[in-house]
């Protein structure tokens, strides 16, 4: 915009006509105040300043305008009518005018300085904004240098501080920074510590890991230079990065030598331990094959001369003493006590023969049961005893230790029955989904529970655990025989068939055994432990 | 009447020698029995002896030669091999009875704790000998 300043509006009309003709935007002004007010409200590329006003003058204006920072460098042409001599001009120059045109003015002339004028403060503008454009990038970028100073000294202060060694890489790979104690292991800054020779792979994986740009990680040994001794480290480089850029890497050194020297105790500790106890075990483990093989030994070498009391017992008995009443009754009692620990050496030859291992095969449950009934038909029918048993699975097992198991139970139910009860004994399988006492039944299920229960003379629960341990009996033998081995069988037996039992019961309202046993076995030999 | 019945008997322990033959004198019929107290022995005399014995018992515990070895040994012999051989034993174990077995044993006798029994089960056997013959 150009500021027409004369105080005759016909100047002023004739002038902004010509200039807008060729297309400037023109302001006016009618006398120096008003000038002065447009420009410091504006800011113009152009002002033609008419010198003679009445008040101020075109040179008071001039100077004026030379007073505000925001004009001082617009162009002025000074337009005279009167004041054509050789010193007006001069003191319009020296008043900031750029030209001096008398007039009458010849349009051509003024419009030609008009537009060199014009474009001259149009490029000053621009070259103007540029610089201050420029001033302020470089304000800018002196501000970030700044920040990123501060942040730098901010990182070495807290390396520093750190009481690992630390130290920064340049994304080139060069080391950058150390704080202090990497000089206790290096004497130069771009000397990485000397690693151990068993360590020394660290420096190529270290190299690799750069090359990707990924985090490293690395127990190694450097060596201390006060003591020439080679310490454990944990090292750590990570990268740091900004818009995916690397703009450093941060490494650490960490002392893990105290820690590595415990836990180096603690494993050496350890595999002392694991072989000493490997050791106890194997002992344990003869011990028991010996203590089994002792039992074994024992029950079958004293059979041999208990038999033999036996049989000459009934011999002398049947033979001799049938008219001595009171010798009789004498050895009656022997008899039965040998049959007493006949039967004892007997159970515990089955205990002892648990221990061999044996391998599993399908095993019809149905005729394990038959069988059984077809052996106590006549305690069954002796004692009016009712038996019932529902359809049962095929599973791996073994049959005659299985046999065993419902052998022992049922023989049970039958020998603890209530006087002047007869005994009842149901036998009922489900499938079951899991090998748990009360899983919910499955037709899909990979488990059987089976449960024998009587209406027997029962047990008080809190003896459940003595039920199933080894010579412990509940009952008193004058009145229920037994050897109080049956039950640590059947338990033994359901274990090795990676099975459960346990029982449910009340004293004098009967028992309830319940077994779950997997129909599949995975291993198709036993485990032989006892 | 029948001739003898010819028993050849190995067994180390004496009473048992003993029971066996009261068991034996039981029965029906006549038996003969020869008793040795070893597999060795047994051995020998069926190496010796021209007349074979229609029976072998062979006790399972026995010193020098046990009853599985003898009943191998008299298996590896062609002119043996259609004597029924009946492995004797106290034990009464599965494995025992398996094995026995599967040497070629015509069967496995437990031996009882009464004579009576033992009658029974010799008389079983014998019975169901006869019975294949």
């Amino acid at each position: 915009m150009i500021l027409i300043v004369d105080d005759r509006p016909e100047n002023i009309f004739s002038l902004k006509t010509l200039l807008e003709l060729h297309g400037f935007r023109i302001d006016t002004a009618e006398s120096g105040e008003e000038a002065l007010k447009k420009v410091l409200n504006h800011s113009y590329s152009l002002i033609i300043l008419d010198v003679q006003m009445p008040g101020m003058d075109g040179f008071e204006v001039a100077d004026a305008i030379l007073g505000f920072s925001k004009a001082k460098d617009t162009p002025i042409i000074f337009l005279s009518a009167a004041n054509t001599e050789k010193h007006f001009i001069t003191q319009g120059y020296t008043s900031g005018g750029m030209d001096y045109v008398t007039k009458p003015v010849d349009p051509d002339i003024l419009l030609f300085k008009v537009k060199t004028f014009y474009k001259l403060s149009e490029q000053r503008r621009e070259l103007i904004r540029v610089q201050n454009s420029l001033r302020s990038e470089i304000e800018n970028r002196k501000k970030t240098q700044q920040e990123l100073d501060t942040r730098i000294e901010e990182l070495h202060s807290v390396l520093e501080s750190l009481p690992q060694i630390a130290f920064t890489i340049a994304p080139d790979g060069e080391v950058e920074y150390v704080n202090e104690q990497w000089y206790n292991y290096s004497d130069q800054l771009s000397i990485f510590p000397e690693t151990h020779p068993d360590d020394s792979s660290s420096c190529l994986e270290w190299k690799a890991h750069f090359e990707e740009g990924v985090e490293f990680i690395k127990e190694l040994r450097i060596k201390e230079l006060s003591t020439a001794q080679y310490r454990y480290f944990l090292l750590r480089i990570i990268p740091v990065k900004q818009n995916h850029q690397i703009l450093k890497w941060v490494g650490t050194y960490t002392d893990i030598h105290q820690h590595k020297l415990v836990n180096e105790t603690l494993e050496q500790k350890v595999k002392e331990r694991t072989k000493e106890l490997i050791t106890k075990n194997e002992e344990l483990e003869n011990r028991n094959h010996e203590l089994q093989q002792f039992a074994w030994v024992a029950s079958h070498d004293l059979k041999e001369p208990l038999r033999k009391i036996q049989t000459f017992s009934h011999l002398l008995r049947d033979k001799y003493l049938k008219d001595l009443p009171d010798a009789k009754s004498y050895l009656d009692r022997t008899i039965k006590s040998s049959e007493r620990m006949s039967d004892l050496i007997n159970a515990l030859l089955d205990y002892s023969r648990l221990s061999a291992s044996s391998f599993f095969e399908k095993t019809n449950l149905n005729t394990v049961l038959n069988e059984i009934l077809s052996d106590l038909e006549v305690t069954i029918l002796e004692k009016h005893a009712v038996i019932n048993a529902s359809q049962m699975p095929v599973i791996d097992g073994v049959h005659s230790q299985l046999r065993q198991v419902f052998q022992n139970l049922i023989s049970n139910s039958l020998k603890f029955s209530r006087p002047n009860v007869f005994p009842h004994v149901s036998i009922t399988s489900e499938l079951v989904s899991e090998k748990m006492f009360t899983s919910r039944a499955s037709s899909l299920g990979e488990y059987c529970r089976i449960v024998v229960s009587d209406n027997g003379i029962g047990f008080d629960e809190k003896y459940l655990d003595k039920v199933f341990t080894i010579f412990q009996r509940l009952n008193d033998r004058r009145l229920y025989e037994g050897t109080g081995i049956g039950l640590a069988i059947a338990k033994k037996i359901i274990e090795k068939h990676n099975g459960i039992i346990t029982a449910k019961s009340k004293e004098n309202e009967g028992a309830s055994f319940i077994l779950v046993l997997p129909l599949h076995q995975t291993v198709l030999e036993q485990h032989n432990e006892i | 009447m029948n001739a003898p019945i010819r028993c050849l008997i190995a067994e180390d322990d004496v009473d048992d020698q003993e029971i066996f033959s009261i068991a034996v004198s039981e029965l029906d019929g006549q038996y003969d029995c020869t008793y040795t107290l070893n597999g060795i022995e047994a051995l020998e005399r069926l190496s010796h002896d021209t007349l074979l014995p229609h029976y072998i018992f062979l006790d399972l515990n026995m010193p020098r030669m046990n009853g599985i070895q003898c009943l191998a040994e008299i298996k590896k012999q062609e002119r043996l091999l259609h004597i029924p051989v009946v492995i004797y034993s106290t034990s009464s174990g599965q494995s025992f009875i398996d094995d026995a077995l599967h040497h070629g044993a015509a069967t496995f006798i437990t031996k009882p704790s009464r004579i009576s029994d033992l009658v029974t089960v010799l008389n079983e056997f014998f019975t169901s000998q006869s019975d294949k013959k």
